[in-house]
């Protein structure tokens, strides 16, 4: 049987009625650029290295790039990456990891599961694998399957 | 009383939709193509219902069924874009067509509660209002169309029968007028608006994530409207009139799978559920909305359930080695499966809860995946 009907174009006659991608992001986020991100990430490596971990965390999550550039998008993922890594070698129990979940708010903690996922779809991520599913595996049960579904499902990307 | 007056295991097909008609005496529930309509036992509620009637004129998958609040009239719509209107005349269920004019299927319909309209949602970006043309006998439709620009989910009805709330899959929840001159009288001026011309858009919502809706509804007086979304969220709207910013809206994130369907008890209490397979109750008003109780015991998903060492050559059920290699892909470890694990959920519900319905005060019906219908006391 002939299935090319399929194939054939049944919206070619209402171009109006189409959506665009840009209709699906909110408008009401602002603009990140390369340099605040930087700023952002140098304010993180310092936090870092005199042992404020917490508020490297909570600072790295509250400044999300959701509209950007690719490339200042990717910095930001990698800063995030520093952060779980650093921490995690600071804190060698696993229920120290829970208590840095415990401390973060909602919306940081569906954040935080957002940059988890990206950097296990990373070269680097993919070498500290074990790394990040520890991380994965404390925010969920801290926080339950929310996250994961609103990560699948937020048209804000990171 | 018990806590779930009635369980209904109607085949193991889904069940897309299902409805009770008003004086609980019937009940129609999508199967496939098909509508059937089963015979409840009024007073022996837990009694199994007997099938009627088969009601089998779609040729493509029924989306939605919803009975009149007269009983006199059975609604259906599906992916072969037709609507029909089912009535009961001599012995038999008959079939009227409705003029929908869409070319996508259609994916969702109801009765306006004064009965004398319906709507019907469709992928054609298209809701259909329709309404019955007495000098031709046929049911005709005017479109809902600007700036509908996906498919529609999900629709409710204002108890006004003039408004009417849909969701979308680009997380939009709009609230139109669909009103029609010559079949409604001038409505009152509500919440939302005080002059309603036919499409009118009296109202659009999104949720930060602008993930799909699946289910909407307006409160039982008609000032204020919940729905449900992919994100695993609920959200609220309190609007205060027309051209004013809300009083308030509200988007509770919530830890549990998305929920697909939303009733309303009263002006300060709904009932949700979907992919949890469970009922889940919140509380709260215009300033703040809370989860009150689950209404089903349900063990957490992401806990790891104890295992218990069986005997080694015991015979395992393909559910069971189903499972084992979910655990073999997922874990990279086999749990040896117990028999209480291969007991499925301890929800009624086995799958996906598709859709909820208000039965009487204090009680709803859910239909779902895995083919019951079940009254639950809430």
């Amino acid at each position: 049987m002939n299935s090319d009907w399929r194939k054939i174009d049944i919206d070619a006659l209402e171009p109006d009625s189409h959506l665009t991608k840009e209709e699906l992001i909110p408008t009401n986020i602002p603009e990140t650029t390369k340099q605040q991100i930087i700023e952002i990430s140098q304010q993180i490596r310092s936090y870092l290295s005199s042992g404020q971990f917490q508020n490297a965390l909570i600072l790295g999550l509250d400044n999300v790039p959701y509209i950007a550039e690719e490339e200042t998008k990717e910095i930001h993922s990698k800063t995030i990456f520093e952060i779980l890594c650093s921490i995690k070698n600071n804190n060698s129990k696993l229920s120290d990891l829970k208590n840095f979940i415990i401390d973060l708010n909602d919306e940081q903690q569906d954040v935080l599961i957002k940059y988890l996922y990206k950097n296990m779809s990373t070269d680097y991520g993919q070498k500290q694998g074990g790394l990040l599913l520890q991380w994965f595996e404390k925010t969920v049960e801290v926080t339950g399957l929310g996250p994961i579904a609103r990560y699948l499902t937020d048209r804000r990307t990171v | 009383m018990t806590k779930v007056p009635a369980v209904y295991q109607l085949g193991h097909l889904p069940i897309k939709d299902h409805c009770f008609s008003p004086d609980r005496s019937i009940l129609a529930i999508t199967k496939e193509n098909m509508v059937e309509i089963y015979k409840i036992n009024q007073s022996n509620l837990s009694l199994k219902p007997q099938l009627i009637a088969t009601l089998n004129d779609h040729d493509k998958t029924v989306t939605s069924v919803d009975i009149s609040p007269d009983g006199s009239k059975i609604l259906t719509c599906s992916q072969d874009r037709n609507a029909l209107v089912w009535e009961f005349k001599n012995g038999e269920y008959k079939p009227t067509l409705v003029l929908l004019r869409i070319h996508r299927g259609a994916t969702v319909c109801k009765w306006s509660p004064d009965g004398q309209k319906f709507a019907v949602g469709s992928s054609d970006r298209i809701i259909a209002i329709c309404y019955y043309e007495e000098e031709n006998d046929w049911w005709v439709s005017k479109h809902l169309k600007k700036p509908i620009k996906s498919t529609i989910t999900t629709i409710d009805w204002h108890p006004n029968s003039i408004l009417l709330a849909c969701g979308s899959t680009d997380g939009h929840v709009r609230v139109f007028s669909g009103y029609i001159k010559g079949i409604d009288s001038k409505p009152d001026p509500t919440v939302w608006g005080t002059k309603l011309p036919f499409q009118t858009l009296c109202g659009d919502f999104i949720n930060e994530t602008q993930a799909w809706i699946h289910g909407v509804k307006f409160s039982p007086n008609g000032d204020a409207l919940a729905w449900t979304a992919h994100d695993s969220s609920i959200g609220f709207v309190y609007p205060q009139g027309e051209g004013l910013e809300p009083k308030s809206i509200l988007n509770l994130k919530t830890n549990y799978l998305p929920f697909i369907s939303v009733v309303w008890i009263n002006d300060s209490t709904i009932v949700v559920g979907g992919f949890n397979c469970n009922l889940v109750v919140f509380k709260g008003k215009e300033s703040s909305w809370k989860e009150a109780y689950q209404i089903e015991e349900q063990k957490d998903l992401t806990k790891e359930t104890p295992h218990t060492n069986d005997d080694e050559d015991q015979e395992i059920s393909s559910h069971q080695a189903l499972n084992m290699f979910k655990q073999l892909d997922l874990k990279g470890r086999v749990n040896k499966p117990s028999q209480k694990q291969s007991k499925g959920l301890k929800t009624i519900h086995q799958n996906t809860i598709n859709s909820i319905r208000n039965f009487k005060n204090n009680q709803v019906s859910t239909s779902g995946i895995d083919g019951k219908v079940v009254i639950f006391n809430v």
